[in-house]
């Protein structure tokens, strides 16, 4: 039987250099968006960071502001009112329930480039657009 | 006499005495003659054409066209022994009863009697375009074993069902002609007259009868036919073609006292990509996207506005299939994954799909067909067309495809896009199901129409029509197994009329 094979502090320093590489790459792999995703700053991001992407919501946020609320596009009361009311609705309702109870309603529909969305998203998006 | 007769080969001047005359050998007048044979009435079958597709008889349908972009006239059908049936699609769906109904909000709508009035006769009519057993609306319980229909939150859109003819052991619709052939040679009292082309419709000396029929064929023989009855089925083209044509007693042609033949020419509009259905699981029964066969039935699911929410919203009949599976660009990608994240659902294995409608058209007296200087081989005034869209019907269009995206937000399945928006939009995507239809409207006021409910021209004791250019509204399911159930209630009449 062998000795065991001494382990020393230099050894260690590599071994943990390479363990902390490869976490980063298997995360690059399959977490990888997550990692990277562009989070929301400014006065909207407690919003706008619920939502998974944050960057592809805005997307959908411009896409909004294009179409049916055009008028919206440089309107700073309409977002503080637009967000204050969503702060308000999401204090007690997930956005997953929001949307729900939007889907009920025909009028609560709002389009993005000719998708069919729920309002609460379509604001939510807008003010994504705004924060990135 | 009976059996198939070729017109070049009657001596010329000939007058032949018979029951009824049938003019044309589409899907209405074969239905018609099949519908005849048990009954010692004597009829004759005029066709235009032969057994098979010629050009210099389908020439005879050419003509000018303006307007909203459409087929060439003479593309749009086919001259010969089965008519347009030798290139339908097969696809069949009895009409609705909204779809007979006056609808406030639609000009010009509404059928005189209801739908149970030809509803006894869609079972025959099914038989005869050999779509199998009468499943439609039924469709999610016959092929239960494909799978659930999507779950659709409550709304106004439902799934609703196509179902197709099939010729034996064979995958192609049912071509009139060639189906029906022999079974038409075989009746007793039958004469088939094939490159038999009528020219003149001419009245008695007080207009209040059919006197006798004009034919000529185009290697230049001219022979009269005297019926008793005569039976106008050659496709809603045509048809007003030939009343307008026979002006020589009434002078705006027959049954136009009142200016409506040839007007409210109608088709089904089927715009293509007109949406974007993407499904968040990927989970899709198939028969959404192919036609499923399942004991003799051929079916294929489609959407449409139910009864309820088309009076409650105002809006045309449409029905609208899943066609291919398709990419979706940077933006469609994020409204996906943004919704469906927001509602914590995994879209990772989304599909999305190209959707296509079939649309009904609200009627419309500008949109018609009329007589031109031209003439073609036989002598016969061309017709010319005047195609009109109103983007009306395409904004009720897209309200019904709207709720089926919220529908399917509320059951958090999927979602949608609404690929066309502006006038240009849709005509960029515009094709036509060439159903020609309403130029020989039905309504029981002969200042409305131009045949009463027993499809009878107003005013000409002998005179009927059979085929969709009766049709005074039109709904969104395909014409021919409905002008087929129509026929034979007409069938039903005339045999009333010989009792």
């Amino acid at each position: 039987m062998s000795p065991p094979p001494k382990i020393t502090r230099r050894g260690m320093t590599i071994g943990g250099a390479v363990a902390i590489g490869a976490a980063l790459v298997a995360g690059g792999i399959f977490e990888g968006p997550r990692l990277f995703k562009r989070r929301a700053r400014g006065r909207y991001a407690d919003l706008v960071n619920r939502l998974e992407n944050p960057e592809q919501a805005a997307l959908v946020g411009r896409a909004v502001l294009d179409g049916a609320y055009q008028g919206f596009r440089d309107d700073p009361p309409f977002e503080e009112e637009a967000s204050s009311d969503l702060r308000e609705r999401l204090a007690e309702n997930s956005i997953s329930q929001l949307m729900s109870s939007d889907s009920e309603m025909i009028s609560h529909m709002v389009e993005a480039d000719g998708w069919v969305i729920p309002v609460v998203l379509a604001e939510l998006s807008i003010l994504a657009a705004k924060s990135i | 006499m009976s059996g198939f007769l070729d017109a070049r080969t009657i001596p010329a001047g000939t007058s032949i005495e018979t029951d009824i005359a049938i003019i044309g050998g589409g899907p209405a007048g074969i239905s018609l003659a099949l519908a005849l044979a048990a009954t010692p009435i004597r009829v004759v079958l005029l066709e235009s054409g032969g057994m098979n597709f010629d050009r210099k008889t389908q020439d005879l349908y050419a003509g000018p066209k303006s307007g909203y972009p459409y087929l060439k006239l003479d593309a749009s059908r086919l001259r010969y022994l089965g008519g347009s049936s030798n290139h339908w699609g097969g696809w069949c769906r009895p009409l609705s009863e909204i779809d007979f109904e006056t609808r406030d909000w639609m000009p010009h709508s509404g059928w005189p009697f209801p739908r149970k009035e030809i509803e006894p006769y869609f079972k025959r009519a099914q038989s005869l375009v050999e779509a199998g057993p009468l499943v439609y609306d039924h469709g999610a319980k016959w092929l239960k074993a494909y799978g659930a229909p999507l779950a659709l939150g409550e709304g106004g859109v439902y799934t609703s069902w196509f179902q197709f003819s099939k010729t034996r052991d064979s995958v192609l619709p049912t071509y009139f002609g060639h189906r029906y052939g022999d079974d038409l040679k075989r009746i007793a009292h039958l004469s088939v007259y094939t490159h038999a082309n009528v020219t003149g419709l001419q009245l008695t000396p007080d207009a209040a009868k059919l006197d006798r029929l004009d034919v000529a064929t185009l290697s230049g023989n001219k022979f009269t036919i005297k019926p008793k009855i005569v039976v106008l089925a050659t496709g809603a083209m045509e048809n007003a073609r030939l009343l307008l044509a026979s002006n020589d007693v009434a002078t705006a042609g027959i049954g136009n006292g009142n200016d409506l033949v040839g007007r409210f020419f109608a088709d089904h509009a089927i715009p293509r990509d007109c949406a974007t259905m993407v499904v968040f699981n990927g989970q899709f029964a198939s028969y959404y996207i192919t036609n499923t066969t399942e004991r003799g039935a051929i079916l294929r699911a489609a959407f449409s506005p139910t009864e309820t929410y088309q009076r409650e919203k105002k809006l045309v009949a449409s029905l609208t299939t899943v066609e291919n599976e398709v990419k979706l660009d940077e933006l469609g990608q994020a409204a996906v994954a943004t919704t469906a994240s927001a509602f914590g659902i995994d879209a990772s294995n989304a599909k999305a799909f190209s959707m296509g409608c079939g649309l009904e058209l609200t009627p419309n007296p500008e949109r018609r067909v009329l007589l031109t200087d031209e003439r073609d081989a036989l002598g016969m005034p061309r017709l010319s067309l005047r195609m009109r869209a109103s983007d009306g019907d395409f904004l009720q269009y897209r309200e019904t495809m709207k709720e089926l995206g919220r529908q399917l937000l509320a059951a958090r399945i999927g979602m949608i896009r609404l690929n066309q928006k502006t006038h240009g939009d849709w005509l960029s995507v515009m094709d036509w199901g060439n159903h020609h239809m309403g130029t020989t409207r039905m309504s029981a006021d002969p200042k409305l129409g131009v045949v009463d409910a027993n499809s009878q021209i107003h005013g000409v004791g002998n005179l009927y029509v059979a085929g969709s250019s009766v049709f005074p509204t039109y709904g969104a399911s395909n014409p021919t197994m409905n002008l087929v159930a129509l026929t034979l209630r007409l069938a039903t009449h005339l045999r009333k009329v010989f009792a």
